[in-house]
């Protein structure tokens, strides 16, 4: 199991945050929510197959609305891989991250360490 | 925002448009589409939500196709780049082929252009589908007019008739012609093309008013309603409202009074005027006002519910005519044209709009085709040609693991890529040839893509459609390459394609000689029918319309003055110059040899003592309108030899006919001349003279010296009677010809396409056979060591060449001839279609691409052979 792009991450994380409710309408609302950019529905579709086809999601026909003309949604959940990924990224990030703080990166190389 | 929870209507497009670029399983991005409609929807109104849908889907698909891009990006990256590749190794081939697919490119954006303007006549009007235009048909046989029974001249009580008897008729109007009319105001004075229309017709029609009320403008007498350029003519900046504008109707002169400025009238209208005249003031100017059924010089419009059938109203005319004019309307049947029918399917007598032909529509459309497919046949024989040298890579690539449909795709995108290049290549050129070709065919096109973003959608179409039929054929042929067999470097089936090549080369020179074999004809035709003896003279006559009363009156003294001058010859004046004889009786009674009345139908003209004279007709018996006799200027007429034939006269001199109701002795009968177009027979006509009879038209014979100055004493003349109207000349030769313009445009047009085909045609012919030469250097080489001569090796390559020129000219030769004698047959008087046409352009095609092969040959055949054997 490799890394995940940017991307994926986010998008992981948006099926994640809306746990049984997680569609193209929400995820995208919830990417842009999280993201601060503009997230179009055209954009989530591609990677979302792409993380499905990888198996770190899987989906399955919901309920549908009259709001959407009577179409079912297409609900996502992270599968066990999905979620052992999402763990591994954050654990790498943070080690990565792990001795500096926001201060430090703006200050630059500390000498004295 | 009524109802929240509204079912959201996407269109059917929109809904299309996501499932099929989406790949949409179970409908669920529909789905979510919707919802985004339905958040929208309950934010802002409707309208706005629906814009900004569009605005969001629109985003949603590039972004869409960068990625799903990105997950085959690799591959794609390396297809452009092989393709780039290509096009650099083999900068000839490529040039061919883009060249061609250019050409194709711009004749099909033309025609595009130009057929999207033809179809789009009379859409603008809000009411388009609710109007239809009322014409007639006369019911008896052999009483057609110019061979032709329909009519769109309607009386002036039709309109408010038909309002008053149908419910169904929401709203009716009437106009009449004021073309060519001089308009006066103080001291400008300009021809101007207008129409007498009634208080309905700004309802009717939606042609925008700037200043006034449609439904008030031209409710009173007296009122003017002009379009801005004629405004803008009259009166610069200043506000023309109120202004009085002047004209002379007939011996009437009438002031009135702008009361509404109109917005240019669009050039996709089948009417074209500057300026509309009340109908009311026609009431007085006409006999018997505006009740009268019997005389027909209006055009009617009618506007029908909304979505009412107009057949329905048609099966009910007959009734309703018979109530209104019971006799005039026993000969005649009434029927309805949808207004959006007018500009492409009118085939009336007196049309007041200049139509075209669909037939015309369908051969631009056509030829444009044809062009097209030339031009990507091209793209095929030499894609597939060269076909073992990319034939490697295919096998490189198949054993990698590419699958058939992979590489068909690669090909296919391939093929999609070289004409997007063309396409670029054809809008700039297009840019450049559009002015010219506006000029050339009379119209006013226009390509902007800023204002009408719907021309992408088709452009975006023709490259794909262009680069899939190009690449459909190599695509499949070269993906069925076995991998094993090219890396073996054993021969590819060569002679399928080869055969399938040679089927393409005849196609492309079937098409090239059809157009040439139509241009000859056309040309013969036109140069058949110049030369024709038209039965009169008309070299160095010029002819001046007489549209002035003072004119009128001393026409005598100006003609007396006028024949003072050495070179002026004759001088007549007439009703209708020998070209266009088109008044027409079928009141005329001649009594036979067995002393039984007959009728036939007569067209005739009112015409002086110098008619036959000034242009020089033939008098066959008896003789000419003279001075001395003084009954001539009353009772006196002469036949031409149809009319005595019709009449089965075997000595018509001194017979008597009767024409609209006055009695005429037969004094003479003159040679058949063609007072009407070539593409009518010669019917019966008779001449006379009346008294105090206006004529309209002026016509001179000059001695062929010095003509200017002739002409600019006739001028300096005719002005010294003060004339209204500024003194305007045509030579009847002119006259002549214009009456053939039609057939004049068609010919370039089939002269340019021809070119253009064959053109296209040669260049792949010249790929092809370049591709050979380089091939069959070693074979060449070889031959001539065994002792071939080089004109030996000449023939054998033009062998295969001269074999489908030849089966192209079998195939070409029976449609040529069934679409050209079709033509022809529009003609009453027509030249011989023999061989010539045909032997001429097959020979042309067949010279034209040995021409460019030969090139290639001769280099091949002198070629030393120690060269070309050298190489292993």
């Amino acid at each position: 199991m490799g890394m995940l792009s940017r991307t994926d991450e986010m998008i992981l994380l948006a099926v994640w945050r809306l746990k049984d409710n997680a569609y193209g309408v929400t995820i995208a609302e919830m990417l842009t929510r999280t993201s601060g950019k503009k997230w179009i529905l055209g954009a989530v579709y591609v990677p979302l197959e792409r993380l499905e086809k990888k198996k770190y999601l899987s989906s399955g026909l919901g309920k549908s609305s009259k709001k959407r003309g009577g179409r079912s949604k297409r609900l996502y959940k992270l599968t066990k891989d999905g979620l052992d990924i999402l763990i591994k990224t954050k654990t790498r990030e943070q080690s990565i991250w792990m001795d500096i703080s926001l201060s430090h990166l703006e200050k630059g190389y500390d000498t004295k360490n | 925002m009524t109802q929240k929870t509204e079912e959201p209507r996407l269109s059917r497009f929109s809904r299309w448009l996501i499932r099929r670029i989406f790949k949409d399983e179970g409908e669920a991005k529909l789905g979510d589409f919707m919802e985004i409609y339905s958040i929208f929807a309950e934010e802002k109104g409707r309208l706005q939500a629906k814009l900004r849908f569009w605005w969001y889907l629109i985003r949603s698909i590039p972004k869409y196709f960068k990625d799903s891009l990105h997950m085959g990006g690799n591959m794609f990256k390396n297809y452009i780049k092989i393709a780039f590749r290509n096009l650099r190794r083999n900068k000839g081939y490529s040039t061919i082929n883009i060249t061609g697919l250019i050409v194709g490119i711009v004749c099909f954006v033309l025609m595009f252009l130009y057929v999207r303007f033809e179809l789009s006549f009379d859409h603008f009007h809000i009411n388009s589908d609710q109007i239809y235009r009322f014409y007639k048909k006369r019911q008896a046989e052999g009483t057609a007019y110019l061979g032709n029974p329909y009519f769109t001249t309607t009386p002036a009580p039709l309109a408010p008739a038909l309002k008053d008897e149908f419910p169904e008729v929401v709203n009716a109007t009437r106009i009449s012609s004021l073309y060519n009319t001089l308009l006066i105001h103080q001291k400008y004075k300009f021809y101007e093309n207008g129409l007498w229309a009634d208080n309905q017709f700004l309802q009717i029609f939606s042609f925008p008013l700037r200043q006034g009320n449609p439904e008030e403008v031209l409710a009173k007498p007296h009122s003017m309603v002009v379009t801005e350029r004629l405004a803008e003519r009259f009166f610069g900046s200043k506000d023309p409202t109120g202004e009085i504008i002047t004209f002379h109707y007939g011996l009437h002169k009438i002031n009135f009074q702008v009361t509404g400025i109109l917005k240019n009238i669009p050039a996709n209208s089948h009417l074209h005027f500057d300026f509309l005249a009340s109908f009311i003031n026609l009431k007085d100017m006409r006999r018997n006002g505006l009740e009268n059924w019997y005389s027909s010089s209006d055009t009617t419009y009618i506007q029908l519910q909304h979505g009412y059938d107009y057949k329905a109203l048609e099966n009910k005319l007959p009734v309703f005519l018979n109530k209104y004019a019971p006799e005039r309307y026993a000969k005649y049947a009434g029927f309805l044209q949808p207004l959006k029918k007018i500009h492409l399917h009118s085939f009336f007598n007196f049309d007041i709009a200049a139509t075209n032909d669909i037939n015309n529509i369908y051969i631009f459309t056509a030829i444009a085709l044809i062009i097209l497919i030339i031009a990507c046949i091209n793209y095929m024989n030499l894609a597939t040609a060269r076909s073992f040298q990319r034939a490697k890579e295919v096998g490189m690539r198949k054993v990698m693991g590419a699958a058939r449909q992979q590489i068909i795709r690669q090909f296919l995108g391939e093929a999609v890529f070289l004409s997007g290049l063309a396409l670029f290549g054809a809008l700039v050129l297009v840019k450049f040839i559009l002015p010219l070709f506006n000029s050339f065919t009379q119209q006013n096109l226009q390509l902007n893509i800023l204002k009408n973003p719907g021309i992408i959608f088709v452009l975006f179409a023709i490259v794909i459609l262009v680069g899939h039929i190009s690449g459909s054929y190599p695509a499949v042929f070269l993906s069925s390459v076995r991998p094993i067999k090219v890396l073996k470097k054993e021969a590819l089936g060569s002679s399928k394609g080869a055969f399938m090549r040679n089927i393409l080369v005849i196609f492309q020179f079937s098409a090239s000689i059809i157009l040439i074999v139509c241009t000859i004809v056309v040309y013969g035709q036109l140069k058949f029918i110049k030369n024709k003896d038209m039965g009169f003279s008309r070299d160095n006559i010029v002819t001046v319309r007489i549209r002035d009363f003072v004119i009128s009156k001393n026409i005598e003294n100006l003609k007396n003055t006028l024949l003072e001058h050495p070179n002026v010859k004759n001088i007549s004046t007439s009703e209708s110059l020998p070209l266009h004889i088109t008044n027409r009786s079928s009141d005329v009674k001649a009594i036979d040899e067995s002393k039984q009345e007959v009728n036939i139908p007569l067209y005739y003209s009112s015409v002086d003592f110098d008619y036959l004279d000034t242009f020089d007709i033939k008098l066959l018996l008896g003789r000419n309108f003279a001075q001395e006799f003084s009954m001539d200027k009353e009772q006196s007429l002469i036949l031409n030899e149809t009319a005595v034939s019709h009449l089965r006269w075997e000595n018509p001199i001194g017979k008597r006919i009767q024409l609209q109701g006055k009695d005429f002795a037969v004094i003479g009968v003159v040679k058949d001349f063609h007072y009407q177009p070539m593409h009518l027979p010669i019917e019966p006509m008779a001449l006379y003279m009346e008294e105090g009879f206006r004529h309209s038209e002026l016509a001179v014979r000059m001695s062929p010296d010095n003509i200017p100055q002739t002409i600019a004493f006739l001028k300096k003349t005719y002005e010294q009677y003060q004339p209204l109207h500024p003194f305007e000349f045509t030579f009847l030769d002119d006259s002549f010809n214009r009456i053939y313009q039609r057939e004049q445009i068609f010919g370039s047009i089939f002269r340019i396409f021809s070119f253009l085909a064959i053109f296209i045609a040669c260049l792949g012919l010249y790929g092809l056979a370049s591709f050979t030469a380089e091939r069959r250097t070693k074979e060449i080489g070889i031959r001539k060591v065994l002792g071939a001569s080089i004109s030996g090796i000449f023939m054998y390559f033009s062998l295969g060449l001269s074999k489908c020129v030849l089966l192209a000219n079998l195939i070409a030769w029976p449609i040529a001839y069934y679409l050209m004698d079709k033509w022809l047959q529009s003609f009453a008087y027509r030249m011989n279609l023999n061989a010539w046409p045909f032997i001429l352009s097959g020979l042309a095609a067949f010279l034209i691409a040995l021409l460019t092969i030969s090139y290639q040959s001769v280099k091949a055949a002198t070629a030393n052979p120690v060269d070309s054997l050298r190489y292993e």
